[in-house]
């Protein structure tokens, strides 16, 4: 009988584990794809609350919807809790919007070991601007703050998933449809009172630089950013620069954050006697399919009284 | 009484070398990270633009930008109008439908109230078609013309090959005659680039 070396058999001992570990996963895997094809239910996990109500729309009661972090935490600047590694097992599917807004979730995934979850990359086919009303040239990653970005991310959204659950392609197609339907025509309902309107006179900044693509559906500008970058604030020098920006461009509204109100916007309105407004990030408050249509309503609500406040 | 007072000097316990090794390791890690910041930190978002093509990102502008990101998600609706409904969505259907950048509202008349024809090709010689939805005649000055083509297998047949949307600086172009992608260009014609959510999700894979 042939004596191997101590080292050997440990090392044969190891790659023993880990063929019997891979085979495990690959039986596991094969029975979790078989028992999904037997019709069960997916189970989705999102990123951010848009796509909670994107996906709730889409699916009806054909899957279930995993927030991987709790509602009413700041994805800005997200820190991954045990908890999010849970469900991030669990998941047959992840929504992100994978251009910046959601870098936390990637690190949940890898610390599952769930790095092998489809991806569902929600901004796939989303023509992508830069950040308006700033010399910066990076992405805005807010396209889930508008409406015609929103329904393309819910058709893409709705392909990925009828590619990974193929007996139901066909509703999440029509729901999806059906959903896009909807928030064009809460779109035209604000275009209708906001065209009655004289908006010669509006000129807006935001402290955050997330709404271009909401003010390039009316075919408006911002003229300022008050965050120097995403979800910075600006240091006492940028600030007095910018309230000099705004005073040079006229800016008469300034759109706060519905959600991460801060003593610098009152600073900005005490200095430069600006109106104040407040956009949703809508990123906040409990998941639920209707939220992105209700902080929409709340957006263009917002933005039609700002207009009307500087109607002459 | 009187104090002796003893001074002894003490030399670094390391030589010269040490010192110039130091010096060395420094300079050496600048570079090197110089050399990694060049090769993966500094990457901008460069696409290749030929010089028939556009950028939708820095390329357009403004209204067109706009009516570019409106148009992009058109062409899945009205695949999706075209394989429901049996035919290739005109005016009326935009209307019911309200599908921007066709629905006549405020934001088409800020956008330059671009008047849109539908226009069906059927290239001769050959079982196949092309979709054409041509908006021209904007009211914005310096304003182009954008034209949608879709393509597909047969001739009113749904069986979609790829749809492309191209942009003219002089919005009272006439619709093209011809469907051919070459004679497009050679009317001046410029095919509009995106930069996708893929792009981007690709440039942060790199870096």
């Amino acid at each position: 009988m042939t004596n191997w070396p101590e080292t050997t058999v440990a090392v044969m001992k190891r790659s023993l584990l880990k063929a019997l570990f891979l085979f495990a996963a690959l039986v596991a895997s094969g029975l979790a794809q078989a028992q999904f094809k037997n019709g069960a239910k997916l189970t989705v996990g999102i990123t951010l609350h848009p796509y909670y109500s994107f996906v709730a729309n889409i699916v009806g009661d054909k899957a279930d919807i995993v927030p991987l972090i709790g509602a009413g935490y700041n994805p800005h600047n997200y820190n991954p809790l045990p908890d999010d590694i849970k469900r991030a097992q669990s998941l047959d599917a992840l929504v992100v919007n994978g251009i910046g807004h959601d870098e936390w979730a990637f690190e949940i995934l890898e610390a599952s070991g769930g790095s092998e979850v489809p991806l569902i990359y929600a901004n796939d086919n989303v023509s992508l601007i830069p950040v308006a009303g700033t010399t910066d040239t990076s992405v805005n990653a807010h396209t889930f703050i508008s409406t015609i970005t929103a329904v393309q991310q819910v058709y893409e959204i709705a392909r990925k998933l009828g590619e990974l659950d193929p007996a139901n392609a066909d509703l999440y197609r029509r729901n999806g449809r059906d959903y896009a339907t909807r928030l064009r025509r809460l779109k035209a309902e604000y275009t209708e009172q906001i065209s009655q309107l004289d908006a010669s006179n509006f000129r807006a900044a935001t402290m955050h630089g997330a709404y271009g693509y909401i003010m390039q559906e009316f075919g408006l500008q911002i003229s300022a950013v008050i965050e120097p970058r995403h979800g910075v604030e600006p240091t006492a020098r940028q600030l007095a620069q910018t309230i000099d920006d705004i005073r040079a461009a006229g800016v008469n509204v300034l759109f706060g954050e519905k959600f991460f109100a801060g003593k610098l916007a009152e600073t900005i309105q005490t200095e430069t006697g600006v109106k104040m407004f407040s956009f949703s990030h809508i990123s906040d408050g409990e998941y639920s399919p209707t939220l992105f249509e209700d902080e929409m309503r709340y957006n263009l609500e917002q933005l039609k009284m700002a207009i009307e406040s500087t109607a002459g | 009484m009187s104090t002796a007072t003893a001074t002894q000097i003490i030399s670094p316990g390391v030589n010269r070398w040490e010192g110039a090794l130091l010096a060395l390791a420094l300079v050496t890690l600048v570079l090197l990270t110089a050399i990694y910041a060049e090769t993966y930190g500094l990457e901008e978002q460069e696409q290749e633009i030929l010089d028939w093509q556009i950028s939708a990102y820095d390329g357009l502008q403004g209204a067109s930008q706009a009516i570019y990101n409106e148009l992009l998600v058109a062409a899945d609706e009205i695949y999706y109008m075209n394989y429901y409904n049996g035919y290739w969505p005109a005016d009326q259907d935009f209307q019911d439908a309200v599908l921007p950048p066709f629905y006549r509202d405020l934001s088409w008349e800020r956008n330059g109230s671009l008047q849109w024809t539908l226009k069906d090709v059927v290239q001769e010689g050959e079982a196949q078609g092309l979709t054409l939805y041509h908006g021209g005649g904007g009211t914005i000055e310096g304003q182009g013309a954008f034209l949608l083509i879709i393509d597909h297998k047969h001739a009113g047949n749904s069986q979609i090959n790829g749809s492309s949307i191209w942009w003219h600086p002089d919005t009272n172009i006439a619709v093209p005659e011809t469907s051919k992608v070459s004679s497009i260009v050679l009317h001046g014609w410029k095919q509009v680039v995106p930069y996708f959510g893929r792009d981007e999700v690709e440039r942060l894979n790199q870096g």
